[in-house]
C-alpha cells in the first residue's frame, strides 16, 4: 500500500515528493518529538532526491524518476509503522504495574492494620494506631512495585544489603538503648522497616539500572552526566 | 535469484552494520551498497533501512550526523560506534554458526549435498 494520492495524478516531481513526505510525517507516531519527525522527513527527502537523480541519469524524465524513487522506497505504510513502533511507550506494562501497586497497597494496608490490632489485643499498647492502614498501604505498594520490577542483578543485592544491614543495626542499637519498649515492638518495627528498606533497595537499584543501562552498551557515561 | 522479505526479516540490521564497517554512509548509500554487494539479489524497499537505522541508533551501535557538503543537499551520515563494531562481529559470528547449523540439518557440507554425486 502506498501513501498519498495516486502517483499518476502528479506532474510535478517536487509536489509529488512533498506530498509523499507530508503524509509520511502525518503517519509518524505522536510520541516522536517534532525534532525526530523533522529529522526523518529531511532524511527521506534527501534519499528521494538522490534516488530520483540516479533514475534521471538512466534516462527517465524528472517526474518519472521521482515516481520510480518513491516506488523503490517501498511500502511507506509499513515503514512509518516500524518507525513509530520504536518510540511507542511500554503501555502493556502500565496496567500490570498499576495493578501490582494497587493490590499491594490494599494487602499491605489490611495486613498492617491487622498486625496493629493484634498488638493492641496483647495489651502492649493502650489503643490501636491511627493511620496504620495508610502506612501499611504505602509499604505494600512499594513492595508491589519492587516485586513487579524483579531486577535480577548483583547490583540489586548489593544495594539491598547496603540499606537493610545498617537499618537492622539501627533498630538493634535502639532496642539496647531502651528507646524501643520491648522485643515484640522491636520485632514488628524491624520487620516493617525491613520491608520498607527491601522496597527502597529495589527502587534504588532499578533507578541505577535505568540510568546506567545504556552505558554498558555504548561505553558512554549516562546521558544526564554528559 | 531474489530472496523474499521473509528471509530478510530480522537481518536488515546485521546487513546495515556490515556495510557500515567499511566506513560512514548515508541511508540511500547503505541501501545501494547492500544491493551492490548482493548483486541485486537482496530485494527490499530502500526505505526499509530507515527503521533499522533508527533502531541501531537508539541502541547506540551507530551515530548519525548531518553532513553539509559544499555541493548538493545535506545528508545524514551514519558511523559505527565501538560498541556497534563489536555488535557487527557478534552478529556475524551468530550468523555463521546459524548457517552451519542449517547446513547440517539440510545435510550439506561445503555447499554440497552429502551423499550425492
Amino acid at each position: 500500500m502506498r501513501i498519498g494520492r495516486n502517483l499518476e495524478e502528479f506532474d510535478d516531481p517536487i509536489e509529488l515528493r512533498e506530498d509523499f513526505l507530508r503524509r509520511l510525517a502525518q503517519g509518524l507516531s505522536r510520541n516522536m518529538s517534532p525534532f525526530e519527525r523533522d529529522d526523518i522527513v529531511k532524511e527521506v527527502r534527501t534519499h528521494l532526491v538522490a534516488s530520483s537523480a540516479a533514475f534521471e541519469e538512466l534516462g527517465l524524465n524528472s517526474i518519472d524518476a521521482m515516481k520510480e524513487a518513491i516506488e523503490r522506497f517501498g511500502d511507506a505504510e509499513r515503514i512509518k509503522r516500524q518507525l513509530s513502533e520504536q518510540v511507542r511507550p511500554p503501555r502493556p506494562e502500565f496496567l500490570p504495574a498499576s495493578l501490582s501497586i494497587v493490590v499491594s497497597f490494599v494487602i499491605g494496608g489490611v495486613l498492617l492494620t491487622l498486625a496493629d490490632f493484634a498488638i493492641y489485643l496483647t495489651g502492649v499498647v493502650s489503643h490501636p494506631s491511627e493511620g496504620s492502614w495508610m502506612i501499611g498501604g504505602v509499604i505494600g505498594s512499594m513492595v508491589g512495585w519492587a516485586i513487579y520490577r524483579r531486577p535480577r542483578r548483583p547490583l540489586v543485592s548489593a544495594v539491598r544489603a547496603g540499606l537493610i544491614v545498617p537499618s537492622t543495626l539501627l533498630v538493634a542499637v535502639s532496642l539496647l538503648n531502651g528507646r524501643l519498649p520491648d522485643a515484640t515492638f522491636a520485632t514488628v518495627f524491624l520487620v516493617g522497616i525491613g520491608i520498607c528498606e527491601f522496597a527502597v533497595g529495589f527502587l534504588a537499584a532499578h533507578a541505577i539500572h535505568v540510568v546506567t543501562r545504556d552505558c554498558h552498551r555504548t561505553g558512554r557515561p549516562p546521558a544526564a552526566l554528559e | 535469484m531474489e530472496y523474499g522479505p521473509e528471509l530478510l526479516k530480522g537481518n536488515i540490521q546485521t546487513l546495515v552494520l556490515a556495510v557500515l564497517e567499511a566506513g560512514a554512509l548515508h541511508g540511500y548509500g547503505i541501501s545501494k551498497e547492500i544491493e551492490r554487494r548482493s548483486d541485486d539479489a537482496l530485494s527490499f524497499g530502500e526505505g526499509t533501512v530507515y527503521p533499522a537505522l533508527k533502531a541501531l541508533e537508539r541502541e547506540g551501535f551507530i551515530v548519525g550526523t548531518w553532513d553539509n557538503p559544499p555541493a548538493g543537499p545535506a545528508r545524514k551520515m551514519y558511523t559505527l560506534t565501538e560498541t556497534g563494531r563489536r555488535e557487527a562481529a557478534r552478529r556475524r559470528d551468530v550468523w555463521e554458526r546459524f548457517t552451519q547449523t542449517i547446513d547440517r540439518v539440510l545435510g550439506r557440507r561445503d555447499g554440497k549435498v552429502m551423499g550425492c554425486a
